[in-house]
């Protein structure tokens, strides 16, 4: 049966945003963010990021800094701005460790700051997290 | 010696005196004398040469002689000693010339050196005036080498810089001193401060050292840009493999037979350690270039060092080492770069772990000195052989590879613990003896309660015009009769420890902060004034003061009192807000 008018219940599986202009880290990430049955959509800069942050409305955004087009700073910057993403939660996973990047991100309100390389089941432990976290503020 | 001759020819030549005796010319005049007085004569006869008869002299003529001897000696004595004294003031004169124009050849040498050195050299008196300045500090201000004092004093307060000074000294934890501007000739000028003391330790003045880094800091920049740009490059291919390798482990890819997945985790395990020699890299680059940038603010140190020590918890309770710390809830906030403090504490908690065998214990605590905060890890490990404790802060010093511990790396860590430490202002230190453990020390600056508050509010208040988020500032005050403030303030001191530690339980966010501000006064920032996080901090808080109030006063007549003020609700100047709440204080 189709589902025109959108009434059979939603899929209540985590939504994840992945956005990273490195494919291969895109690759890995949706594997073992599916495997462990979350929702995952994919960007590759952060222009394409924001449309998908607007239209998905994930739950959590992993989000990398250095990409075309729009950089994940300036990403996170509009996403802030966007009354539908106001209560996304964001984790950086860049290879860049500026004191300055770590700052305007920080400025933004964001969960974490991750430095590539990282530890994949630490990440996941840490979306399992927040996870928790945001269904404990929902109640 | 005088002898007869010499009075010969000054005797008359009386030929009708009788003599009794009868002496040659040679004898001395004392001899005669004496001879006479033996014989009781009162003239003497003396047979001139060749026969040519005889002189007569009488004693009184002899006594005469001697007086106008011992005139002439007294004469010769005081001609003497004038000349002594002419010689002795000649003398004098010459050695004060000499050390006169030695010391004026070592002022001049060091004007010299002031003079031509490259770096501006500026001295402030303690009155805020302009003592002195090199031509290099002129020059770096657009001013000639020889204009005056007073006409780079102008230039200097126009462009701010005393204003700036004046400020850094008096109130940044900055006090090592090292910061940069634009000067009007466009070049990037560093400057350090340091105090001048005289013998008595009484500070005279201000030494400031301006330096042209203009060109120092686009070489330092673009290799720093060089490093960040391959770090870049080689933390995302080690960020695939990692992370495909995690995935096969994970089980993405099926099932694994024991061999291969040994291997894998081989590999996981380099890459791990890769990734850490390559931010270890970045960041001694960064400390060498004097590029490593402090995102300061009012950090939780006690918080800190429970993170480390949660960290590490496993790690140590797999190898049977205990972990611990000790009363680190009662350290004050600490000014700090919360990443890099957070970097300096889990270097040293693992090392400290990494050092240690089953039965041992690693224990961290704090003390608190005149100006710092000091953080002590300690060890009951295999300690470090004294030769090697000089170099531990060394680069590339990797003392416990010889202990065969399986422990590899660069020796980074440390030297760059100590890089962060000094950029703080602090300093980092070891005391090991070997076979007995380890303790390493860390200093940060003690800031005063105020200028910590003040800061973090600035930054609460900058997160509400982000995040759109309200900040409440709670003022808990034990209040008491002035007079009675003498023998109550034992009891308040208490009080306030016993509600700082309890703060730690109820205070939720990770911005919000409890502060002894001053003796009688504890003030809390509470980042979410949501009225029923701030009613449940407020109703935490009477309830812990409650309590105090029934096992503490024990009947001394102790007000506490608890006032808000909620920004920027009530106002937003962050000043009236801490007035509101203090106007708004009522009894608990």
């Amino acid at each position: 049966m189709f589902d025109f008018l959108g009434l059979k219940k939603k899929t209540d599986k985590v939504k994840i945003l992945i956005v990273d202009d490195e494919p291969n880290i895109v690759q890995t990430l949706q594997d073992r963010l599916e495997m462990n049955d979350f929702d995952v959509v994919t960007a590759c800069n952060g222009e394409e990021g924001l449309k998908q942050a607007i239209q998905e409305t994930p739950d959590v955004v992993l989000l990398d800094v250095i990409m075309p087009v729009m950089d994940g700073l300036e990403m996170l910057e509009a996403l802030r701005k966007e009354p539908a993403c106001e209560n996304v939660s964001v984790v950086m996973l860049t290879a860049r460790s500026q004191t300055q990047d770590i700052a305007r991100a920080n400025a933004c309100g964001i969960e974490d700051y991750i430095v590539k390389p990282f530890d994949l089941s630490e990440l996941l432990e840490k979306i399992e997290s927040i996870v928790e976290n945001r269904k404990a503020l929902a109640k | 010696m005088v002898t007869i001759a010499d009075l010969i020819s000054d005797a008359a030549c009386d030929e009708q005196v009788e003599c009794d005796l009868v002496v040659s010319a040679e004898m001395s005049v004392r001899d005669v004398l004496a001879r006479m007085e033996a014989s009781h004569c009162r003239h003497v006869g003396i047979e001139l040469e060749g026969d040519n008869g005889q002189v007569v002299l009488s004693k009184e003529d002899l006594l005469d002689s001697l007086l106008r001897e011992v005139d002439r000696a007294g004469e010769r004595l005081v001609d003497l000693q004038n000349h002594i004294d002419e010689e002795m003031s000649v003398q004098l004169d010459l050695v004060h010339e000499n050390t006169r124009s030695m010391a004026e050849l070592e002022t001049n040498k060091l004007q010299v050196a002031i003079d031509y050195m490259t770096e501006g050299l500026v001295i402030i008196g303690t009155d805020g005036k302009i003592n002195k300045c090199n031509p290099s500090a002129k020059k770096l201000f657009g001013l000639e080498g020889n204009e005056s004092t007073d006409t780079f004093s102008d230039v200097f307060d126009d462009y701010g810089f005393m204003e700036m000074l004046t400020e850094s000294v008096n109130h940044t934890v900055d006090n090592w001193g090292r910061f940069k501007m634009k000067s009007p000739s466009e070049a990037i000028i560093q400057i350090r401060w340091t105090e001048m003391v005289d013998e008595c330790g009484d500070l005279i003045g201000n030494l400031v050292m301006l330096r042209d880094v203009t060109d120092e800091l686009a070489g330092d920049r673009a290799k720093t840009e060089f490093i960040a740009a391959v770090t870049h490059e080689l933390r995302t291919p080690v960020t695939i493999i990692q992370n495909s390798v995690s995935n096969i482990l994970a089980g993405v890819t099926g099932k694994l037979n024991k061999k291969l997945h040994g291997y894998l985790e081989t590999i996981q395990e380099d890459c791990r350690r890769f990734g850490v020699l390559v931010s270890d890299l970045l960041d001694m680059s960064k400390l060498e270039a004097g590029d490593m940038s402090l995102n300061r603010q009012v950090m939780d140190l006690g918080g800190a060092i429970e993170d480390a020590l949660t960290h590490f918890n496993s790690d140590a309770k797999s190898k049977g080492v205990e972990i611990a710390s000790f009363d680190v809830r009662y350290v004050p906030p600490v000014y700090a770069d919360r990443e890099r403090i957070h970097q300096v504490l889990f270097n040293l908690v693992e090392n400290a772990v990494k050092f240690s065998e089953s039965g041992d214990t690693v224990t961290v605590h704090c003390y608190e000195e005149d100006k710092a905060i000091v953080t002590v890890v300690e060890d009951t490990g295999a300690g470090i052989p004294e030769i090697h404790q000089k170099q531990l802060f060394n680069k590339f010093r990797q003392i416990g590879r010889q202990a065969g511990a399986g422990y590899k790396g660069m020796g980074l860590g440390l030297s760059i613990c100590k890089g962060i430490t000094e950029m703080h202002g602090g300093k980092i230190w070891a005391e090991s003896q070997e076979g007995s453990g380890t303790k390493m020390f860390f200093s940060l600056p003690k800031i005063d309660p105020s200028i910590v508050l003040n800061k973090h509010l600035d930054i609460l208040a900058k997160a509400t015009e982000t995040c759109g988020e309200e900040f409440a500032l709670m003022v808990v005050r034990f209040d008491v009769d002035d007079s009675k403030l003498q023998q109550c303030s034992e009891v308040i001191g208490s009080s306030i420890k016993e509600l700082l530690a309890c703060s730690g339980n109820f205070l939720i966010g990770k911005r919000d902060l409890a502060l002894e501000i001053s003796d009688f006064e504890v003030v809390f920032a509470v980042s979410d004034a949501r009225k029923k996080r701030v009613d449940t901090v407020k109703s935490k808080i009477e309830k812990v003061v409650k309590n105090i109030k029934k096992n503490m006063f024990n009947g001394a007549p102790i007000v506490p009192m608890i006032g808000i003020g909620v920004y920027p609700t009530d106002s937003n100047e962050i000043i009236e807000i801490e007035n509101l709440a203090r106007k708004t204080l009522t009894e608990i």
